[in-house]
Formats: structure tokens, sequence, C-alpha cells
């Protein structure tokens, strides 16, 4: 029973290694591509992430740079949502809980902070 | 950002993220003052870099750590609770707290902390240390393989309660300031739970990404995050990182807790002079 329990544990850290890895190595190569498209055809200034959104990613240096830093924004919210559903799977409950208890309360921060962010203006 | 300004926020980025991964901080300590004092930047968009770098450090060492089997997940993902809870509080109360107040606080805090450091800089791994029953119930106790000393330490886990309290109020801070996360996790992980120093400077890297993640939505709404600031510094901060993940294997603890003191001396006095 230890032993299956380690073996699971390892395979997990290995699973969200991957993960971590994906997130990154995506995002460092979009924002790579980005910031030397910015550098080659300077543009006026930054508008926002949401005005870019708002006009639809395209190929150009700040719909990259967008799309790469939503990339690495992201990875670590992916982390915790993969890692409650490697212990769902693994029928670990006490950790299932504590990592979806983790996800609502950040989820809840994100949703208040950007509320508050929106509020107060820039 | 001229390119050759961009290059050299991209090498200080590196050193950034270098240290970060080694002593299990975002890189923000570095970041926000070169960007600032050197770059002369705003200081909100620098700060907004500073959670670029946080995230970019915690991702990118991860990577290694989780592979080398030195982070507790467990730990990590218990203490994560206490940490978002505590970013949300902050996003609640806001920043109506005097700051120069908590500046001093933490510098004098920080200050004990860097001597008391200092004083165990010799302790190679924690001795004698029983698993409390949270830490039996939450199976917290684990090993790892030590490169360094060549053999693999099993450890035991305490004071969980303390250490979840100090991570809320740590989560709570760097919620409001944007800095000190990284800091406190370690120090909590060290003194209070008493887990060999690589685990706690491993897991605090795990966990910083998830804090930080937790206020991006202001940062965001707020436009504190400029790409053209945050490109070189994201990716500067994840070379960094993977440099320093394969140094930390390799070194001695001790090498690791005088960086560490060292660090925490510089900061406190910082944070002092900030706060007077």
């Amino acid at each position: 029973m230890k032993m299956k329990k380690n073996v699971e544990t390892e395979r997990m850290e290995i699973f969200l290694s991957y993960i971590l890895l994906l997130g990154v190595s995506l995002s460092a190569f979009v924002i790579f591509l980005g910031i030397i498209l910015a550098h080659i055809h300077p543009q006026s200034d930054f508008p926002g992430f949401l005005v870019i959104i708002k006009k639809g990613l395209k190929f150009n240096s700040y719909s990259l740079l967008v799309f790469g830093f939503l990339l690495l924004l992201a990875t670590p919210i992916m982390r915790v949502l993969f890692s409650f559903v490697l212990f769902l799977l693994a029928k670990d409950w006490t950790y299932a809980f504590i990592t979806l208890l983790v996800l609502l309360i950040l989820l809840a921060s994100l949703l208040l902070g950007s509320f508050k962010g929106m509020a107060f203006g820039p | 950002m001229s390119t050759p300004l961009s290059t050299l926020t991209f090498l200080v980025s590196a050193l950034a993220g270098f240290i970060g991964s080694l002593l299990g901080l975002g890189g923000g300590v570095i970041v926000i003052p070169f960007l600032t004092l050197v770059a002369h930047i705003d200081i909100r968009q620098a700060i907004g870099a500073s959670l670029i770098s946080v995230i970019a450090t915690s991702s990118g060492s991860a990577v290694a750590y989780l592979r080398e089997r030195i982070t507790n997940i467990r730990v990590a993902m218990f203490l994560e609770i206490a940490t978002t809870l505590g970013a949300l509080t902050g996003a609640i109360i806001g920043a109506s707290i005097k700051s120069n107040f908590l500046f001093l606080l933490f510098g004098i805090i920080l200050l004990y902390s860097a001597s008391r450091m200092f004083q165990m800089r010799k302790e190679e791994l924690p001795r004698g240390i029983k698993n409390s029953l949270l830490a039996n119930w939450l199976r917290l106790s684990s090993s790892y393989y030590d490169t360094a000393l060549a053999k693999e330490i099993k450890y035991q886990v305490t004071g969980v309660g303390q250490g979840f309290f100090t991570l809320y109020i740590a989560g709570t801070i760097s919620g409001l300031l944007g800095l000190g996360a990284g800091i406190f996790k370690v120090l909590a992980m060290d003194t209070f739970m008493r887990l060999p120093m690589k685990v706690s400077t491993t897991t605090s890297n795990f966990m910083i990404g998830v804090t930080a993640a937790a206020s991006v939505g202001y940062y965001l709404a707020q436009g504190m995050i400029n790409p053209l600031i945050s490109a070189p510094v994201a990716l500067g901060v994840l070379l960094g990182a993977i440099i320093g993940t394969k140094v930390l294997v390799k070194v001695r603890t001790r090498t690791i807790r005088l960086l560490f003191a060292l660090l925490l001396l510089f900061i406190s006095m910082r944070m002092i002079i900030q706060g007077l």
C-alpha cells in the first residue's frame, strides 16, 4: 500500500512537470516571437490587454505578446486544475478537496481582483 | 523600451531567476529596483513585471524540481489554501493600511530572521523532528535524494498550524505590497515546519506561482502589465531559473542558508530605510 502511494505521487509529479513545461515553453516561444517583431516594427504605445483581445488576435507583435502572457499566467492555474483531477482519479479525497478549495479561492480572487481593478480605473 | 535596454533587462532578469530558483523566491527583489532605479520605469509597471517574474520563476524551476523529486507537493497544496486565502483577503481590504508601518515591521522581522538563519548556517539537516498529528493526517512526511550529500534524506514535519497561519498572513501582505511572498514562505517552512532547507526553497518556488496568479486579475485590469517591459523579464527569468535548478541540486544546504541570510540582511535594510 505504501509503495503504491509513492508510485502514484511520483507519477503525479512527472505529469505536473509536463504541464508546467508545456505552459512555459509555449509561452516563452510566443513571447519571444512577439518581442522580436516589436523590435523590428516598433508600434504605438501598448493599448492594454482587453483592447487587443477585443480586436481579435492577429499575427502582429501585440497580439502575440498578449497571447503569450495569457499562456504564462494560465500555467499555474492549469497546474492546480490538473492536480485536482489527478487526486480525484487517485481517489485521494482529502487532497482532491484541498486542491478544489485552492482552485475556488483562486477563481474568486481573480474575479474580485478584476472587478476591483476595473472599478478603480487605471 | 530600446533594444539595448531590453537586452540589459533580459540579463538582469536572468540573474533574478537564477537567485530566485535557488532561494525559493520570485526575483522581484532584483527586478523591481532595477526597473525603477536603472530603467526609470513607473513603479506600477515594475510591480506588474515582478508578478510576471514570480510566475515564470515558479513554473520554470518547478519543472526540474518536480523531476528531481525535491518539492513536497502535499505540503505545497495544503499551504496554497493559506496563501490564496491571504491573497483574497489582500484583494478585499486593498491597500488601506499604511505601507510605511508595514515596511518597518517587515524590515525588523526579516533582520531578526537573517540573524537566526546565520546562527543556523552550520546545520545541514534538521534532526529529531517527529510528525505532528496534523502532519500525519495530511501525510506530509516524505524523502528526497540529496545529490550533494549523495544519500536519500527522510524527514518528518511539525508545526503545520503555525506554518499555515504564517502563510496566510504572508499571502495577505504580498497581495497588498506585491513583495515578500517567497521569503516568508521559506522562513515559515524552515522555522516552524522544520523541513530540510532544499525542500523549503523548492516547495516555496512551487507555490509562489499560484499565489501570484491569484492577484493577476487586478494587475491586468489596472493595466500594470506592460508586455514590452515584461517580455524580456519573463524570458530572462526563465533562462536564469533553468540554470539555477541545475546548481541547487549540487550545492550544500549551508551554502544556500548563507546566501539566504545575506539576501535577508540586504532586503531588511532596504525595507527599514523605506519605512523610516
